[in-house]
């Protein structure tokens, strides 16, 4: 290949920066951390999102209640409170949670979800315009075979026609993460290798893809140079990590063989959404248990009024008597959302089938001795449970709760029930519709959904001053962490 | 193991190394301390910038490399040093910026990297541009570089759609498409630029997943489903034969590259095919076996090589990459290759061709229409934007009250779909795409019916639902009459009437709160002045005056508005008691106004609506002041003050300069790149094409696409020299 002298200046000039410098194609925003993770082990991460909003009294004890409207942080030991009936299946976790009020994502639009919204505090879109939390502490993790692991759950017709979904997480601007919506396609992606017969055959065939994508490219890249060349030498890349990601789950075989869940019937002739609900948040589970990963987010209900579990709920053809406008109701998924989750008993069943999956997530955890350390996997966890959609379906966003389950490490505090000054006030506070309140100013001691995303970050290691508030967000809230939250 | 190459390079490193500190010393050191120093020295660091210390070496000093790319930016633009100081003259930049680029490799491609996005597209000095000496200076044929251009996440998603149905399995559950794991940059730019996207691990990874998907989806979908071949093969109980299997692979080929595939390719795919089916059975073995040829990388990236030659001369596309290059140049949707039936009847091999090509296209559709003059009026004019701009719901209310807006159209919630406002300003531009004639004119001026509904329109849709509940009582009463079964309820009249009473007097009493029967409002004139557009720059509680300047100064009179300084504390004081104008005074400091000048006066003019886009005469009890000014547009004849929003618009729709930038925005929207000096003949020709025809898009449009630029393209690696490597 002829070489020109300005080429050779290019060249030159690449080989005496190392790199492509400043490319727009490199990893965005924490890609430099990566380097400064934490060495004490593995810390995980548990997102479970659960849509049509969290009501904060269903995580209030009813003797807080007060508490909503205070102009100062509160700040609670919570083994004197009990919490309230619709969070009953957590109440064991009560001194390993730290319960969350009045953080404030009203800029997520948090109104009947916030796809892309609530993980990265940014509005919501069809498609991201930043990096979700759950891909920046997966940056500052040790190894592993996936950066991270997305479980997406819906109804069962949703998740057998859309295997794959995009709903809640994304590496950047444009750059949406997958969602398995499909157990058995999640199974078979991680587990295949040890998974014998046809789903071994299946894991090798897949990885099989990546050398005829790659010979395909090579075909294109050949005819290119310079820039073109460099742009495509990152998809290239791109397609050697992804079959790197399969070769390295190999590598840790014996691993997987010891973790894999109970392929069973649930997976292969699933009768109701809760069969692949249930399946789903087991093979997540077992990838951490494996250290397949230590990111795990599950979008249940994938970030969208939509996905609730009705059969499972037995809500199927339910019919509210006295709906809206005074009439009868058809219960539909949307539907649920629009009732108050107050005064429905249909809201402490729903609420509790959230929980009692949160705790399928939790269990394992806490049973499970941390490998090559002390205590269980959970000691080293953090579980942060919430909804997309802020306090109710048709929410602000304003009074967004949070429970957090696991410290971390010790880098969590626990035991302690904490309600910020909300940015706003509720109308009705005692009733379903806390959505409706009107937005003021910032108060002192205000936080947003950005500010406990970048707690997170502090807590790996990464003393941010803000995650995602830039732009339009710039100065919406102080910088630094949420100091009441860390050790 | 090192090649040729990096000992070629490593010795280039070091020669120029050892001259490079000399030159400079010679070449750049005396401009820096003649012009740059004082305020970039020992004794001030304006903008936190010291030179003083620049030694001119990165291999010594890699962290100097930003601050050349800056140095080399603000001497390439004519920005420093400051207005009042004396310049440099032009020789002494000449050599300064070639030490830069020659020595300062890194500054160099970090500039030239910047000034390739879409936001600097601005950067070749317009007059320059539209200079004759310029174009006849410009290379003989002034092609692209050869590149790889990657598809749009709409066309990925169409053609998912397009394939279900053409093989009968469309009728599935759950959303038909699954969605492109990439996007497109979110910011106000034109947006598909072929430099700017790749793919990633991640996303690469989603895309063979969602192959898998969409074989799933096609065999076990639809049980009615006899149309696809693929379900065919899946559920027969003997596995298929090599006859089969290529046809399903060239199918597939056809479908989702738009070629067929080359006999060696054909072969590897069938193999691969033939040995998932031989380990999984029929079903299981296709799915496996096929998604490696629907997340072929040229799915997602198409080629624009061209035919290279050893001499490195342009070259033209060679047929298969020309009709692709004109289906993506025509239609959003990756459904349909239009032009796919020239190159099987070798018509698709000239410049010639093309206008043939072109011409058969325009027998059914004119050029204007194409899908793509409407992305690139949204990517130009930004309108669908107002969708994102988030109001407050009790502001909505209060709107709907007064301006009769009954919709939602801003509400919070409304993320996904397209509302009426943008829907409108869609109507607006549509019906000038198919008028074609003075084009930017008529999207400047054209006066539009607004759909805020005026009283008669309120009135007369009234009438029509009370006919239509009315005819329907009727016919129900007749129909139960017929057949004799039951009778309609007593009181179903009276309470028909009874609601309809109730709309009556809910419209009167809207009508009564309204503070203007028309909310259209006096003067409003095209598409600057509509809601979309308005609602678009503004923030989520006032207009944004500064970002409509800037849209002004940008996109009609094709000037820069340099970054803002990272130590500018760029917030308006809040204070409500005093108008936008008012607070913007701030402003009018001496380090700010050197900026502001150039968009201020220009977006002030629109203050004659409010954030939502309502004609208003007064702003906070006061008359509304919607004066302005057009500042340094390099358009001696335009500049001067204004007395409102209307002179403003039809002065720049009277400008020949306004169209002329128009015209470089739209060769950057079909050639997915900005322009340089050596594309000055190309743009001159595509606006006389335009001018003489009367300001015709599909004119523009021809122009461009039977260009140098877009026909021709340089850089790719010629076959023999492969061969060579190989």
């Amino acid at each position: 290949m002829k070489i020109s002298r300005r080429e050779s200046m290019k060249y030159a000039a690449l080989a005496a920066s190392g790199a492509m410098v400043g490319s727009p194609f490199a990893p965005p925003v924490l890609q430099a951390a990566a380097t400064t993770s934490d060495k004490g082990g593995p810390r995980r991460f548990v997102f479970f999102l659960f849509s049509n909003g969290l009501h904060p009294n269903h995580v209030r004890p009813k003797e807080l209640l007060e508490t909503a409207k205070t102009d100062k942080v509160i700040d609670v030991d919570m083994a004197a409170h009990k919490l309230p009936e619709w969070s009953a299946p957590i109440e064991a976790y009560r001194d390993r949670m730290t319960i969350i009020h009045g953080v404030n994502g009203e800029h997520c639009n948090t109104n009947h979800g916030s796809p892309f919204g609530c993980l990265a505090g940014v509005k919501k879109g069809k498609s991201p315009s930043a990096p979700t939390i759950d891909h920046a502490v997966s940056q500052l993790q040790p190894k592993t075979p996936l950066p991270m692991l997305g479980i997406g759950l819906s109804q069962l017709g949703t998740m057998q026609t859309s295997p794959i979904s995009y709903s809640s997480s994304a590496a950047g601007e444009a750059k949406p993460l997958p969602l398995f919506s499909d157990p058995r396609m999640a199974y078979q992606n991680i587990f295949g290798c040890v998974a014998g017969g046809k789903s071994e055959a299946g894991f090798l065939a897949e990885t099989a893809w990546y050398d005829q994508m790659l010979a395909d490219s090579d075909r294109l890249r050949r005819r290119l140079a310079g820039e073109e060349a460099a742009k495509f030498d990152v998809y290239i890349n791109g397609l050697k990590q992804a079959k790197q990601q399969r070769l390295d789950l190999v590598r840790i075989k014996d691993k997987l063989a010891k973790a894999k869940p109970d392929y069973n019937d649930r997976f292969e002739n699933p009768q109701e959404s809760g069969d692949w609900w249930q399946a789903g948040i087991d093979v997540g589970v077992a990838a951490l248990q494996a250290g397949v990963t230590n990111v795990l987010t599950i979008d249940a209900g994938l970030s969208g009024p939509d996905g609730m579990p009705l059969d499972t709920l037995g809500l199927q053809g339910a019919v509210q008597q006295n709906g809206e406008g005074g009439k009868p109701r058809a219960i539909n998924s949307h539907y649920l959302g629009h009732m108050n989750q107050m005064d429905e008993s249909v809201w402490v069943t729903t609420r509790h089938y959230s929980f009692k999956m949160l705790d399928r997530v939790i269990k394992p955890l806490a049973s499970t001795p941390e490998p090559g350390g002390q205590g269980s996997m959970l000691d080293n966890t953090l579980v942060v449970y919430t909804s997309d959609s802020g306090e109710v379906q048709h929410s602000t966003g304003i009074h967004w709760p949070f429970v957090l389950i696991g410290n971390l490490g010790g880098r969590f505090r626990t035991g302690r029930y904490i309600q910020y000054p909300t940015w706003g006030t509720s109308l009705n506070p005692g009733s379903g519709q806390w959505g409706k309140g009107r937005f003021q100013k910032r108060p002192d001691n205000g936080r947003t959904i950005n500010a406990l995303w970048a707690t997170m970050l502090h807590a790996m290691g990464k003393p941010v001053d803000h995650f995602n508030l830039d732009g339009g967000r710039a100065g919406i809230d102080k910088l630094g962490p949420m100091e009441e939250l860390l050790t | 193991m090192i090649d040729m190459r990096t000992i070629v390079c490593l010795l280039i490193v070091v020669s120029c190394t050892a001259t490079a500190s000399a030159d400079f010393q010679q070449s750049v050191r005396p401009l820096l301390e003649k012009h740059c120093i004082a305020c970039h020295g020992p004794k001030k660091q304006e903008g936190d910038r010291r030179f003083d210390r620049l030694t001119g070496n990165l291999s010594a000093h890699p962290e100097e490399g930003d601050v050349w790319a800056a140095i080399l930016e603000q001497l390439e633009t004519d920005a420093m040093p400051p207005e009042k100081q004396p310049r440099p003259g032009a020789s002494e930049v000449a050599t300064a910026t070639t030490w830069i680029k020659e020595n300062v490799g890194q500054a160099y491609r970090l500039i030239a990297r910047k000034m390739m996005r879409p936001e600097n597209g601005n950067h070749v000095p317009h007059d320059r541009l539209f200079d004759p000496k310029t174009a006849e200076q410009a290379p003989k044929i002034a092609a692209s570089p050869a590149r790889i251009w990657r598809v749009l996440p709409q066309s990925y998603e169409d053609q998912q759609k397009w394939w279900l149905r053409a093989k009968g399995a469309a009728k599935v559950r759950g959303d038909s498409v699954l969605p492109a794991p990439f996007g497109l940059h979110p910011e106000h730019e034109l947006k598909n630029y072929s430099f700017l996207y790749t793919l990633e691990a991640s996303q690469t990874e989603g895309l063979a997943n969602n192959a898998r998907s969409l074989l799933i989806r096609m065999i076990d979908g639809d049980p009615k489903n006899d149309r696809s071949l693929i379900r065919k093969l899946a559920l027969a109980k003997e596995p298929p034969g090599d006859e089969e299997l290529d046809k399903v692979i060239v199918d597939l080929y056809r479908h989702w590259i738009g070629r067929d595939p080359e006999d060696d390719e054909l072969a590897s795919k069938r193999s691969f095919v033939a040995k998932q089916i031989k380990t999984f059975g029929n079903r299981e073995g296709l799915i496996y076996g096929l998604v490696p040829v629907m997340a072929h990388p040229e799915v997602f990236f198409r080629r624009e090589y061209g035919a290279p030659q050893a001499s490195g001369e342009p070259s033209i596309l060679p047929p298969q990459e020309l009709a692709d290059a004109l289906n993506r140049a025509l239609q959003v949707r990756g459904n349909s290759n239009h032009f796919a039936r020239y190159v099987a009847n070798g018509r698709l091999d000239s410049r010639d061709d093309v206008v043939a090509a072109l011409a058969d296209y325009e027998k059914h559709r004119k050029l204007s229409r194409a899908e793509t003059v409407h992305r690139f009026l949204e990517e130009y004019f930004v309108y669908p934007h107002s969708l994102h701009v988030f109001k407050c719901p009790d502001d909505v209310k209060q709107q709907q009250k007064e301006n009769g807006l009954l919709f939602r159209g801003f509400d919070a919630t409304k993320t996904f779909g397209r509302d009426k406002a943008v829907g409108e300003t869609h109507k607006v531009i549509d019906k000038i795409l198919e008028e074609d004639r003075r084009v930017l004119t008529q999207l400047l001026t054209v006066r539009t019916d607004y759909m805020g509904k005026s009283d008669a329109v309120l009135e007369y849709e009234f009438q029509y639902n009370k006919r239509k509940a009315e005819g329907n009582i009727d016919r129900m009463e007749k129909e139960l009459a017929r057949t004799g079964e039951k009778k309609l309820p007593d009181d179903k009249r009276a309470k028909v009437t009874q609601e309809l009473e109730k709309q009556r007097k809910r419209l009167a009493e809207l009508i009564a709160q309204r503070k203007s029967p028309d909310p259209i409002g006096p003067d409003r004139m095209g598409v600057l002045t509509q809601r979309s557009w308005l609602v678009t720059h503004s923030t989520n509680t006032e207009n944004h005056a500064i970002h409509r300047g800037k849209w002004v100064r940008e996109r009609l009179l094709g000037g820069r508005i340099p970054d803002v300084p990272i130590t500018v504390d760029a917030a308006l004081p809040e204070d409500p008691t005093k108008t936008l104008r008012q607070r913007m005074q701030k402003t009018r400091n001496s380090e700010c106004w050197k900026c502001h000048r150039l968009m201020d006066p220009l977006g002030l003019p629109f203050e004659q609506w409010d954030h939502f886009g309502s004609y208003r005469e007064t702003e906070l009890d006061r008359p509304v002041v919607a004066s302005g000014e057009i500042i340094d547009s390099g358009d001696p004849k335009l500049d001067g003050p204004v007395s409102g929003p209307q002179e403003l618009v039809q002065r720049l729709a009277n400008s020949e300069r306004v169209h002329q930038v128009f015209v470089r925005y739209a060769f950057r929207f079909w050639m997915g790149r900005n322009e340089t000096l050596d594309d000055s003949r190309t743009i001159q020709n595509a606006y006389k094409a335009y001018k003489e025809n009367d300001g015709s898009m599909s004119s523009l449009l021809r122009s461009l696409l039977t260009s140098d630029a877009f026909l021709y393209r340089t850089g790719a690696v010629p076959k023999e020299e492969l061969s060579d490597e190989n």
